[in-house]
């Protein structure tokens, strides 16, 4: 899918607000058959991450593993690129969950 | 007046390579012409059901492309609502007739999903969800499995809980000879086929299926021995999970419901025989506690437990579900009301539900933002 | 003199063991470890770029600084691995932390010192217009698979907010020394750098940064016992350590910032993470020596003294340079390309 610069550079002025929030783990799941620009990071965590502010939303989940990963978790946003962009594309950026420890 | 279905169309369903999305349309709507007597020039309007042809193939403007196949001029509409086009078209036609300003409708799902591949098929699927659910590499069987998560947690359903669900599924889809799957399977099998999307591993999971299906609705005064729509509701909710009130429910499928069994003036008791939609084994499991058929929470038990399948209290998609019929999304929705048609007129076959004289169908769109609901009766 | 009000660090968690690439290429693991004193390296996630790690280090320093965003009124990202040819890296950094719209935005490049090149002119922008200024430096290092430069060649940033009010440390003096050395580089469209083996010693690392360091003494009539603390670039062990006995400077001196051992050569980042590792347990009016290089080939020396504000500064930070070294998990040579890969597969 390709992302145009006007939709990239509206999305992005979001981020700000949306890089460094707290939240927990509302529910999640371990992808394994992805989406197009998602193949290379199969297979990966993605799930509902409910904030401190009492928004939700949904947002891929890294540095986890079976093990740490559960309802309820920890997790703080942090910013990283979003799929895989095309050579002649923009790169995508955007928040993710990381699961703290 | 009454609205009764005059006519059925349908296909088989399948990997149909060798036909196209034409093909599949006329196949299922001369069907559905020659069993209901109404002649194509009588046809008032067509409602043309549909999620991914401009997707995947370009092809739109589907409403006209109908007419044309039928060599008409009525008026034609297309409908999109995800996986509940067919539903919700059906719900226009039938409103459409109910204010008098038609008299017979043709209602049409066609999908071609099988001639792309799996990435692309997968990728315009997330259509149906919200942007953010895409930026956060989610897929269908992700948002699924994410309910699915939530309701092990908080009701303790298992994995072989939602796998009994397939393993029914397949049971009845053997007795169906258009169903994409006929096989039967076992909870072993379903355990142990790959993941998908934790918890949901590929049996799970409802297939890429092409296929056609169609109904002619009709006002009728005299509805003796004719099948009815009692009721005929839609409901929708947040397109995006995180923005739902709870996850481990469908409001829309509760609210649909519960409008059209007040419509009908009956109770969930009163179903004799329901075609619920399976996409994932979790969301039939969260259909009968939506639909009522049984608590909150005990969906999985309630299936485990076999009373729901043909000749048990509750049979429930006899057809074999999205699972082993298979899911040709624009088609599903009225798939699901010719089955229960033929139940009700008693020409289901070896899949016959004894004495049914009211049915439910289910079809929903995306992760359950769109709901539709029709009774029948006969 | 220029005042550093705070700083921060990203250094990511996975880490490469030399073993694990030496194995792989029949090398000898124990003669690379001793020859060079290098022993892993840290390795970014496939989803994170320079980009990434520099807005991360900045949010640290933006949130130790206890000033918002918006006053940060010029942004300089140095890094010999920007993401994009043409795009700044400094604009898209600039907009993740919510700078706003009034700043002077730049992005260098200058090898291993393109960030410590930065921070001289940010000085002298913060100085005259009396605004806070951000010098990050960060990279996510390429190397050609079974190249010598892949058991160093590593990932982080470091990120410096410069203002004269309540600094927590002064830069009191700044030389440079350049000159037009080719001991490494990288065509445009090439997707590896190269470079000239042992070339990269004597003329290269060891004559700029010792140039510049002696030219730095000379200026301030100084000697390297004066100061407390020394930071050299660390392109591995040796070098480092043989540069700091040329010029005077003792190991116990170096021993602070010497991160080569625990995360390799994060190229931009490393005299600057180096210097913050010293930051993070410094007295008081201490002084640093800190002197970088970049190939192609340069060296900046100069000479930091912390003040009295630095020891609330350590208390009240969290997450520093030590804990980032700390908090590691290893990968294999296969999951390691496989990262490198899915980063930079169209290339």
């Amino acid at each position: 899918m390709i992302h145009s610069p006007s939709t990239i550079w509206r999305q992005s002025k979001n981020i700000p607000d949306e890089v460094g929030k707290n939240g927990k783990i509302v529910s999640f799941t371990r992808i394994f058959a992805a989406p197009k620009g998602f193949e290379q990071q199969v297979p990966y965590y993605t799930g509902i991450i409910k904030f401190e502010d009492g928004t939700a939303k949904p947002l891929e989940i890294i540095d986890a593993n079976e093990n740490s990963i559960k309802i309820g978790a920890k997790v703080k946003t942090v910013i990283r690129r979003i799929g895989l962009s095309e050579p002649e594309e923009l790169i995508r950026y955007g928040p993710k969950a990381r699961l703290l420890k | 007046m009454k609205v009764a279905v005059t006519g059925t169309g349908i296909t088989k369903f399948g990997e149909l390579w060798d036909k196209s999305f034409a093909n599949l349309a006329e196949e299922a709507a001369g069907r559905a012409v020659v069993e209901s007597t109404v002649e194509p020039q009588k046809i008032d309007a067509v409602f043309c059901a549909n999620m991914l042809s401009g997707n995947l193939s370009g092809q739109n403007h589907l409403g006209a492309l109908i007419t044309s196949i039928l060599n008409i001029n009525s008026p034609a509409y297309t409908i999109e609502a995800a996986c509940a086009s067919g539903g919700v078209a059906a719900n226009l036609a039938y409103q459409a007739i109910l204010s008098g300003s038609i008299k017979n409708a043709l209602i049409i799902g066609v999908e071609k999903m099988t001639d792309y591949s799996t990435a692309e098929v997968a990728t315009g699927l997330m259509g149906a969800a919200a942007e953010d659910e895409r930026d956060a590499a989610l897929t269908f069987p992700g948002l699924y499995a994410i309910m699915a998560n939530a309701h092990m947690e908080k009701y303790k359903t298992t994995k072989k809980h939602m796998a009994a669900v397939a393993v029914k599924n397949h049971r009845h889809g053997s007795l169906n000879e258009n169903a994409q799957y006929q096989n039967l399977i076992t909870i072993e099998k379903v355990l142990e086929s790959a993941p998908v999307a934790t918890p949901l591993n590929l049996f799970d999971c409802s297939p890429i299926t092409d296929g056609a299906a169609a109904i002619i609705l009709s006002a009728v005064e005299d509805s003796s021995k004719k099948v009815t729509i009692a009721a005929s509701s839609v409901a929708t909710d947040k397109v995006g999970l995180a923005k739902r009130k709870s996850i481990t429910e469908l409001l829309a499928t509760k609210i649909a419901s519960q409008n059209a069994y007040q419509m009908a003036g009956i109770s969930e008791g009163d179903v004799d025989v329901a075609e619920v939609h399976d996409c994932f084994t979790i969301a039939e499991i969260l259909a009968m506690e939506d639909l009522g058929f049984c608590k909150k929470g005990d969906g999985g038990k309630f299936v485990s437990s076999g009373i729901t399948e043909i000749g048990a209290k509750k049979p429930t998609n006899t057809s074999g579900g999205l699972k082993a019929c298979g899911h040709p999304v624009g088609a599903t929705g009225i798939k699901q009301i010719i089955e229960i048609t033929k139940q009700l007129k008693g020409e289901a076959g070896k899949r016959q539900v004894k004495g049914a004289k009211i049915g439910l169908t289910h079809n929903v769109g995306g992760s359950g933002a769109t709901a539709a609901i029709h009774i029948l009766r006969i | 003199m220029t005042g550093i009000i705070s700083y921060g660090t990203y250094i990511p968690y996975l880490r490469l063991k030399v073993e694990d690439i030496a194995s792989f290429w029949s090398k000898d693991a124990q003669e690379i470890k001793k020859n060079l004193g290098i022993y892993q390296k840290s390795v970014a996630s496939a989803d994170e770029d320079s980009i990434t790690m520099a807005a991360e280090a900045a949010i640290q320093a933006i949130e130790r600084a206890n000033i918002s965003p918006t006053q940060l009124e010029a942004i300089v990202v140095g890094s010999e691995s920007h993401p994009y040819s043409v795009k700044p890296s400094s604009t898209i950094v600039g907009e993740i932390l919510g700078v706003g719209n009034i700043y002077q935005a730049l992005d260098t490049e200058f090898a291993c010192k393109a960030a410590t090149a930065a921070l001289e002119l940010i000085a002298g922008i913060t100085k005259s217009k009396n605004i806070y200024g951000l010098v990050i430096g960060s990279d996510t290092a390429q190397s050609r698979p079974g190249d010598p430069l892949e058991y160093t060649a590593a990932s982080g940033a470091a990120a410096f907010i410069l203002n004269s009010k309540d600094s927590i440390a002064n830069i009191y003096a700044f030389t440079s020394y350049s000159s037009n050395t080719p001991d490494f580089w990288r065509r445009d469209g090439q997707k590896y750098p190269s470079h000239g083996g042992r070339f990269t010693g004597e003329p290269a690392y060891f004559h700029h940064v010792e140039s510049a360091a002696n030219q730095l003494l000379s200026k301030l009539k100084a000697r390297p016992s004066d100061f407390n603390y020394a930071v050299f670039h660390m392109p591995n062990s040796k070098f480092p350590t043989q540069v700091a006995k040329k010029l005077g400077f003792t190991s116990k001196q170096i021993e602070a910032g010497f991160i080569i051992k625990d995360i390799g050569n994060p190229y931009s980042a490393s005299s600057l993470i180096g210097l913050a590792k010293v930051l993070d347990i410094a007295k008081p009016n201490q002084k640093i020596f800190v002197c970088s290089y970049g190939s192609g080939a340069g060296s900046d020396a100069f000479a930091i003294e912390t003040t009295p504000k630095i020891t609330a500064f350590q208390k009240a930070a969290q997450n520093n340079v030590q804990n980032q070294l700390d908090k590691t998990k290893y990968c294999d040579y296969a999951h390691y390309l496989k990262i490198v890969k899915s980063r930079n597969y169209h290339l």
